[in-house]
């Protein structure tokens, strides 16, 4: 294995575009926060040359009064947010990683709790600079917040995988922290939120963010994120309770829920997912997946029967997504469960973003579900964006039956 | 030049007699869309039903290259529905079947024929809506708002047309039917969705549409505030957001659109203002009205004459009707008028608008200002009288200095009506040689033969400015000649 790793656009582009002279793959890393393998193990070109981009890292610019700002793709998610606190402002993506860089977290599209209210990263993406599969350094969108020009490449690059280019700078549309967030949280020892949670959905209150978790004791804990002035909030709180009755605990944001591990909705705008992990006392080599379904397939999912067969679940059930590790380390097991996941999830449009553990998984592994529609196009257009096959990305690599 | 007649008699046969039009009317009806600037007639127009006779359309068109275009209601503003190159035209209407409404899962799934209003008409008794609210939105259809990716006033807290569109349904250039996103965001692999939206139909013919339903805000408030300069309630617009505060929609509209719509709707707007601003607050009816306090207090510190708030809702539709009718308005004080759609950072407002004062007071002609000032989204309405060849041609000259001015202040041509013919020129102002290659590669994947839509977004070779890649876009040889203007656009006028 060799890593290339340069602070300098022009030396990263040089790099980039011998590659694609000699048509040589590599793979794209940012910081290596991901600690399960979130883009499959195994490319199909088994590529095991990295570009770096951590030393990339640079703010580019940031207008507080404008609220936008760009940076360069090595920059860690952490230090974006410091910065932007510093004005008041946040950036509201949720990476599930520590710290990811910002390249990482735009190539990989993530998003998580605060996506429910605060939209995910395509909604606050508004500039991107990549290198093409020409070697070209290339820009698309730009620095206001609004903006119909031309293609809008920067979606393209948006979940890319490291497919379609270099990702080496990113422009973003910011908000102003929530004011007052709090969160009313309460244990469950069944299920029994679920229908709750419907609920409350169906009486259209406005929360920032709902999460559930299993606990080390297989209950589950909820959490139930609002903001806004002391009026709104009491509303809120009122309308909650409503539905949930008395037992919740109203927090302000950051603190922490008594003789729990894990609170949900904690550091959702760094990373949480090493947190539960750490609670749920599960390491790498144990069984992760993580699945996205609508909210009506999540409500209906089985979680009692995955409970009782211990998995661990870590849940955002509007909108929608579920995050699953279960303490098995032998590859049989995992593929097992891995089924099991696929067959519960049942919708066609639910989907596997990533699996991980022992399994030396590929994207066969996930199959359909662990694709978009319209994937087939999406290779044809990785084709032609990439005539040499330098970018290498597992996820263009499933043979779709004909 | 209509049909050749075996050409329409295939058509007939996919479409039925009635599908088929090349009359004379018919093809000055659509000559062009919502930019009246531009003309040029379609070589016919077909209505197919159902995708499968889209599908059909679609191959025998490419058997005989022929270019060809979707248009929705023609209510765009950049020229993207005109007809260069004598493409067909394919109108979209009878797409406007409601599939399904899901109301757990938020969504609704439309043809692109169904009208804008139309979706929150569909599910307001649920308590829901659909969030972008273009200015015609009673015309204009979803299809055409995913095609341009639009906007409208309450963009600043919901968001364009991208972010509630979830899953759609396309035919692409050669014929092939595709799905790209589903009920839910959150799929993995490029955001494909993210980039046809906005593309000008360039890419494909959308046949179906699944979009994001919003939840209606309990309670809004709706606040007026009156200004004896434009800059300072563009001021008020910082000090609004810089408190953290981002409100549903803030519009500004200025002494000329006052007058228009005072004469055309009488909404109440004081005539010896310089500016009025429109602040939307909504949410849940719990502290609301505290926060309208802090917004009443933002906009008075920042000059506010005075700040009124809609006592009712028939108060609040009589505001917004004046601020979505005020295009129309102006039929009241100008023959015709030419409206651009630069986007600028929000803080360079007052600069910007005192150089599109400056640049009316050169030129002789009056522009009208009434804008998204939340998004820094302008709408400059250059008032000119469409007989008059010379009017005219300054008309053309002031859009273009605007586009220059918007540019310069780091901002982008056009915020939610799209480049089209309009603004194609342009793009090599704002882009890289090899930014726009790329782009034109994109096109290149999904429209090889360059038969969808020709001639929008890009620099066409022979005019201006140069395509160095990419299929090249055909001259536009055949666009009515009869008032070509010298311009940056080197289009007709």
């Amino acid at each position: 294995m060799s890593t290339f790793e340069s602070g300098s656009l022009e030396e990263i582009q040089s790099w980039v575009s011998s590659r694609i002279e000699t048509k040589q793959a590599f793979r794209i890393c940012g910081k290596g926060s991901r600690f399960v393998s979130v883009n499959y193990r195994k490319s199909a070109d088994n590529s095991n040359v990295f570009l770096s981009l951590k030393k990339l890292n640079a703010t580019r610019f940031f207008d507080p009064e404008d609220m936008v700002v760009g940076v360069e793709a090595g920059m860690g998610i952490t230090l974006l947010q410091e910065m932007l606190e510093k004005s008041n402002m946040l950036l509201p993506v949720n990476p599930w990683f520590p710290d990811s860089s910002v390249g990482s977290i735009v190539a990989c599209n993530d998003f998580g709790p605060n996506r429910m209210n605060m939209g995910g990263l395509r909604d606050c993406i508004i500039g991107i600079e990549y290198i093409n599969g020409k070697g070209e350094i290339v820009q698309a969108g730009g620095k206001v917040v609004k903006n119909v020009s031309g293609y809008d490449l920067t979606r393209m690059m948006l979940g890319s995988q490291g497919g379609l280019g270099v990702i080496t700078a990113v422009n973003f549309k910011v908000m102003p922290k929530p004011v007052e967030a709090h969160g009313m949280f309460g244990i469950f020892n069944s299920e029994s939120w679920l229908p709750q949670v419907e609920e409350l959905h169906k009486r259209r209150i406005p929360l920032d963010w709902i999460q559930a978790v299993s606990t080390l004791d297989s209950n589950w804990l909820l959490g139930l994120g609002y903001s806004g002035n002391e009026p709104n909030r009491n509303r809120i709180e009122r309308e909650i309770s409503n539905v949930f009755g008395k037992n919740l605990t109203v927090l302000a944001d950051g603190e922490l829920f008594p003789g729990q591990k894990f609170t949900p909705g904690g550091k959702r705008f760094y990373g949480f997912l090493l947190e539960i992990r750490n609670a749920w006392e599960m390491s790498e080599s144990h069984f992760h997946v993580f699945a996205t379904a609508a909210t009506a397939n999540i409500l209906n999912f089985p979680f009692e029967k995955f409970h009782k067969e211990n998995f661990k679940m870590l849940i955002h059930p509007i909108g929608g997504d579920i995050y699953f590790m279960h303490e098995s380390s032998n590859r049989k097991e995992q593929l097992q469960h891995l089924e099991k996941i696929k067959s519960a999830l049942a919708h066609p449009d639910s989907k596997l973003r990533w699996v991980s553990g022992d399994i030396e998984s590929s994207i066969q592994d996930l199959g359909k579900l662990g694709v978009a529609s319209g994937y087939s196009l999406t290779q044809r257009l990785k084709r032609h964006l990439d005539p040499a096959g330098v970018f290498s990305s597992s996820y263009y690599d499933l043979e779709l039956e004909a | 030049m209509s049909f050749k007649n075996d050409i329409r008699e295939q058509f007939i046969r996919i479409l039925g007699k009635g599908w088929v039009k090349d009359d004379q009317v018919t093809l000055y009806t659509y000559r062009c869309d919502g930019l009246t600037l531009y003309t040029a007639p379609p070589m016919g127009v077909l209505f197919p039903g159902t995708v499968h006779e889209l599908v059909s359309v679609i191959k025998l068109l490419n058997q005989h290259k022929i270019s060809f275009i979707a248009r929705g209601a023609g209510t765009g503003l950049s020229g993207g529905a005109i007809p260069q190159d004598r493409s067909v035209i394919i109108e979209m209407a009878r797409f406007k079947e409601i599939h399904e409404v899901d109301i757990i899962n938020r969504t609704i799934t439309v043809g692109p024929g169904v009208i804008n209003l139309r979706i929150t008409e569909h599910v307001n008794a649920d308590g829901y809506h659909y969030a972008p609210d273009p200015s015609s939105q009673k015309a204009c259809t979803i299809g055409g708002n995913v095609a341009e990716n639009a906007g409208g006033p309450h963009t600043l807290k919901y968001g364009v047309t991208v972010n509630h569109v979830l899953g759609l349904e396309m035919v692409l250039a050669d014929g092939e039917l595709v799905t790209l996103g589903a009920n839910h965001f959150g799929q993995p692999g490029p955001d494909l969705l993210g980039l046809v939206t906005g593309s000008e139909g360039t890419f494909g013919i959308i046949t179906k549409i699944t979009c994001r339903l919003m939840p209606n805000p309990e309670k809004a408030v709706t606040m007026l505030g009156i200004y004896k300069s434009v800059r300072e309630a563009c001021e008020s617009v910082s000090n609004i957001i810089g408190q953290g505060i981002i409100p549903a929609a803030v519009e500004m509209l200025d002494k000329i659109i006052i007058y228009a719509v005072e004469k055309a709707l009488k909404p109440g707007f004081p005539l010896d203002a310089e500016a009025v601003l429109i602040v939307e607050l909504d949410g849940l009816s719990d502290g609301l009205d505290a926060e309208a306090n802090v917004v009443e207090k933002l906009l008075k510190d920042s000059g506010a004459i005075t700040v009124k708030r809609a006592l009712d809702e028939a108060e609040r539709a009589k505001i917004w009707r004046a601020r979505k009718e005020a295009f129309g308005a102006i039929g009241q004080i100008s023959p015709s008028y030419y409206v651009q759609d630069g986007v600028i950072p929000r803080s360079k407002l007052p600069e910007v608008l005192d150089e599109i004062a400056e640049i009316a007071k050169k030129s002789g002609l009056t522009v009208a200002n009434v804008f998204h000032a939340g998004d820094g989204n302008l709408h400059p309405l250059i008032l000119y009288d469409y007989g008059n060849q010379q009017e005219v041609e300054k008309a053309h000259a002031i859009g273009e200095e605007i586009l220059s001015s918007c540019i310069r202040y780091g901002g982008s041509l056009s915020g939610e009506h799209g480049i089209g013919i309009e603004k194609a020129e342009w793009m090599s102002e704002l882009y890289s040689g090899n930014s726009l290659d790329n782009m034109q590669n994109v096109r290149a994947f999904f429209n090889p033969e360059n038969l969808l839509n020709p001639g929008k977004i890009f620099p066409q070779p022979g005019r201006c400015a140069e395509s160095k890649s990419g299929t090249p876009p055909q001259q536009a040889s055949s666009l009515d000649n009869t008032k070509m203007v010298a311009s940056k656009s080197g289009i007709v006028v």
